[in-house]
């Protein structure tokens, strides 16, 4: 019987947890320091670029985006190249994402203290860094699926659906969320206007929490888990329906955050109900 | 702009792929293969020995890999 090898790219996966720890630190030592500001103001220094307004949401970008996100590509280079028995489609596509993901971290760490800002929570990054994650979230996309597409197992483990729910979710909420209407290079306008812009703003919010910062970590959790403790899940049926009841219930309109804005829909209708 | 048909239309759209994607998976009969794929993160991929001189008796005779790790695959004869 003859034998294909089959030669995984761990390289763009070691780069990510390079970058995960590297802006791990860095987030969590901003998040000290707004901290600080939050018991002794004077912790500014006086700098306007250290000021709360400008490092909390830097600190909050660079943990979930840059500490979380880097991790997560990393989980899911690794696991789904040995999931699906294939190397990614393309090393070029996967560095492209790398670098790319790394210049938008570099651009938000930039123009955050410099105060360019949407105002718009957890996506205050101006139109140009928009287009960009865009862009960047499409290469990783097309990389992700094509590796899907010529995949030398046929069935896919559940960690693999996690994964896809993410890649498409995440990019239309980053997309939906991010209309804008530029008044200059640093600056533009949401298109939506008052209550529109807070639920559309709350709904991207809560599902971001959702499909990127754990639908792909309950993917990862399922390939490393049973690996770690060096037996299967307990009930694979169980995991698939796991998966599906968590897309049909977690993806509403943000009902739970809803609360928070103004936003007549929140509180008193949906919010006790919700997950 | 108002937000209302818009959100329509995505979730429309979300739900229609998701639909999409679970009759994939029972067209593919997924859940019939249950045992066998929750064993899969249980195969370990075998990583190559830095200076080792012979290649694994089952690797053919490619170059091996400068970095990451391999795996072996049964592949039916042409």
């Amino acid at each position: 019987m003859q034998t294909q090898r089959i030669t995984y790219d761990d390289t763009v996966v070691r780069r990510f947890i390079i970058a995960s720890v590297l802006f791990g630190l860095v987030g969590m030592a901003v998040g000290v320091l707004a901290a600080t500001q939050l018991a002794w103001w004077q912790a500014n220094f006086g700098v306007r670029f250290l000021t709360f307004s400008r490092i909390r949401p830097l600190h909050t970008n660079a943990v979930i985006f840059a500490f979380v996100g880097n991790m997560m590509f990393a989980g899911i280079y690794y696991s789904m190249q040995r999931l699906l028995k294939t190397r990614m489609a393309s090393d070029v596509l996967s560095g492209i994402h790398f670098w790319g993901w790394q210049l938008i971290i570099v651009a938000a760490a930039v123009s955050l203290p410099l105060g360019l800002t949407t105002s718009k929570e957890y996506a205050e990054l101006e139109w140009p860094i928009d287009i960009a994650i865009a862009l960047i979230w499409v290469v990783f996309a097309i990389n992700f699926f094509w590796t899907i597409a010529k995949r030398n197992e046929k069935h896919l483990y559940v960690a693999i659906w996690f994964y896809i729910s993410t890649v498409i979710t995440v990019a239309v909420l980053h997309i939906v969320n991010s209309l804008a209407l530029p008044l200059s290079f640093t600056k533009s306008y949401s298109i939506y206007a008052g209550v529109q812009d807070a639920l559309v703003q709350w709904w991207y919010g809560h599902n971001a929490v959702a499909f990127f910062l754990t639908t792909p970590i309950l993917g990862i959790m399922y390939y490393f888990l049973p690996k770690a403790a060096e037996r299967p899940v307990y009930s694979y049926r169980l995991s698939v329906v796991h998966f599906w009841a968590w897309c049909s219930s977690t993806s509403g309109p943000g009902r739970t955050i809803c609360s928070t804005p103004p936003c007549p829909i929140g509180r008193s209708r949906w919010a006790w109900c919700s997950p | 702009m108002s937000v209302v048909p818009l959100q329509v239309f995505v979730s429309l759209l979300l739900v229609a792929s998701s639909l999409v994607l679970f009759l994939f998976t029972v067209r593919q009969r997924d859940l019939d293969h249950a045992d066998r794929l929750s064993l899969a993160p249980l195969e370990d991929d075998v990583a190559p020995k830095p200076g080792a001189a012979e290649p694994s008796p089952c690797s053919g005779s490619q170059p091996r890999p400068q970095s990451g790790s391999e795996d072996h695959l049964p592949r039916s004869p042409q």
